[in-house]
């Protein structure tokens, strides 16, 4: 229909210009009447996760002198423990000079400490992802960096990463820029291998195309070879999520004084089960969004992909 | 001055060919160790401006040719000239549209036009322009902002042209270009690609096709390439413009009949 007040190009011509915009308008109201449910199954799997949590918690109670599973009461109480993980200002005195804890320390406490975690979990990231994948990009474009660091790449990708927290903390102590480095390192060499994978995918057409259109090989790589392998980093960008907030919650867990994973730590001096069952669900909630966030954002920088 | 700058061809003053094929042979080692021959001691010399189609049996070396124009391999022996420049590797003096589909997805239908220009340096300004006529040329300017996943196969086959030929190259190379397309879509890329040769001018087109009848519909010559050599190459003096009735006609038939013939005289039930 559109086409014909063009006027232009032949009848024929026009009708597959007509078609194909009809096409694109049939997927996007496929689109538009996509609706998000949740299975009735999964609010089934949710209750019946809960129901077994207070089940295994009444069972198994108090039997060497800690909860082993802490009941849901146990947990929602344990938040004003959060109280002692501030350090006091913003109309909340700190518990350490002998302050009663209170509700507004308990969230101060919780935020601040969440707020640092997250904090050093997407500094990580971001400073990981950039290494791992300009340290992919570097061996697949030179043959020198292809020599030098294939070798101790593949090497540092093999060893596990827990091993790895005592070096991290020897070498860095209990500084800021270790546990940045820690993040960096689990999810640098993650995306270095995904990375390498991915170029290699790269179907060569590509290249040749862009050359014969009078690319420079550096123009090549950044504006044909990176967007043409992007897609296939989306999965591995996602994962790393992930990795980075247990390697952040590992590392804090060693010789951070603020952080969720010192929250841990503590919790597990003290034997508060529910501390930790709390924190760790602060952590789901957290890194889900992290994850939601980083889904999204990678949803639309591949928008264009079939 | 063309003359002395390596092909050596014609007097000073004559401008050398736009392709010049001397005794090239490709010979490629399989991962057994074997040696095979995909282009065998081929000469050849294409006009500036000529339209040449390349058929032939699958696999008998029309695309190891190609890419050894484009400069994607080097010959085993032998020399390629493009307008009288030796070929070393890939440039924009030959655009090439392949078979398989080579737009960029991540880049809108405009972007992908403009892509060897941005490439070249060439002003933003003239860009545009320069964009905006070869979308009007190949019916596609209501689409410049699309991607390429919401065109269909032969809108994208026309951007895919339309970024070769924005280009302004001087010799165009097509793998099969037209393969997967029916008889109506291909007419019309037909006529879409003649009318970008025609107003090129002085462009050479080394176009590989499977079809005969799109070899006499397009073509000025027709080289038939068997076991990786050229074992024909016949003129197509007809007219411009070839109408259906004129390719099917006698003079078309002699033609098809000679090249066809070069496939082995088949029996079919």
């Amino acid at each position: 229909m559109r086409s014909q007040d063009h006027g232009s190009g032949s009848n024929t011509r026009s009708s597959e210009r007509g078609s194909s915009r009809n096409d694109a308008q049939d997927g996007g109201s496929a689109a538009n009447k996509r609706v998000r449910r949740i299975h009735p199954l999964a609010v089934l799997s949710f209750l019946a996760i809960i129901a077994a949590w207070q089940a295994s918690s009444v069972i198994l109670g108090e039997t060497v002198g800690y909860k082993r599973v802490p009941g849901i009461e146990d947990v929602v109480r344990s938040f004003i423990e959060y109280a002692g993980y501030w350090q006091g200002g913003l109309g909340a005195e700190s518990t350490r000079t002998g302050a009663e804890p209170t509700n507004w320390g308990a969230t101060l406490g919780l935020g601040h400490n969440t707020l640092v975690t997250m904090l050093r979990t997407i500094a990580g990231y971001t400073i990981g992802v950039v290494t791992g994948i300009g340290l992919g990009f570097l061996i697949a474009w030179s043959k020198t960096a292809r020599g030098l660091l294939t070798f101790p790449a593949h090497l540092a990708r093999m060893m596990p990463l827990l091993a790895m927290i005592p070096l991290f903390a020897l070498w860095f102590g209990d500084s800021q820029f270790g546990v940045l480095t820690f993040i960096a390192f689990a999810v640098g060499i993650l995306l270095f291998a995904i990375t390498i994978n991915a170029i290699g995918n790269v179907p060569l057409h590509y290249w040749q195309y862009a050359r014969s259109l009078g690319a420079s090989p550096l123009r090549t790589y950044a504006r044909v070879v990176f967007p043409a392998a992007f897609p296939q980093l989306r999965g591995g960008l996602l994962l790393a999520v992930a990795f980075s907030w247990s390697a952040a919650l590992a590392a804090e867990f060693l010789g951070q004084q603020v952080g969720l994973g010192h929250v841990l730590q503590s919790a597990l001096y003290y034997a508060s089960t529910d501390v930790v069952a709390l924190t760790g669900l602060v952590v789901i909630v957290f890194a889900a969004v992290t994850y939601l966030a980083a889904n999204k954002t990678l949803a639309w920088l591949t928008r264009w992909a079939e | 001055m063309q003359g002395v700058d390596g092909s050596g061809t014609g007097s000073p003053i004559d401008p050398p060919p736009a392709i010049e094929l001397r005794s090239v042979t490709k010979t490629f080692v399989l991962e057994s160790g074997e040696e095979l021959t995909a282009v065998r001691d081929a000469s050849l010399t294409v006009a500036r401006g000529e339209f040449v189609c390349v058929v032939g049996p699958s696999g008998h070396g029309k695309s190891t040719l190609l890419n050894l124009i484009a400069g994607f391999i080097e010959p085993s022996n032998g020399e390629i000239f493009v307008n009288g420049k030796p070929v070393e590797g890939p440039g924009p003096d030959r655009g090439v549209v392949f078979q398989r589909d080579t737009l960029f997805l991540w880049r809108r239908v405009a972007a992908n036009i403009s892509f060897g220009l941005e490439a070249r340096g060439v002003p933003k300004q003239e860009r545009k322009a320069t964009v905006e006529r070869y979308l009007k040329t190949v019916g596609l300017e209501d689409f410049a902002g699309a991607w390429p996943r919401q065109l269909s196969g032969g809108m994208r086959r026309r951007v895919a042209i339309a970024a070769v030929f924005a280009n302004e190259p001087d010799v165009f190379l097509m793998d099969k270009p037209f393969v997967g397309l029916d008889y109506l879509r291909r007419a019309q890329l037909h006529k879409v690609l003649l009318d970008l040769w025609a107003e090129g001018g002085h462009r050479a087109v080394f176009m590989i096709t499977h079809d005969v009848d799109e070899a006499l519909a397009l073509g000025d010559r027709i080289l038939v390439v068997k076991e990786g050599q050229i074992v024909e190459d016949v003129e197509v003096a007809l007219p411009r413009p070839r109408s259906t009735y004129m390719i099917t006609g006698e003079e078309a038939s002699i033609i098809r009949r000679s090249v066809v013939l070069h496939f082995g005289d088949l029996e079919i039930a």
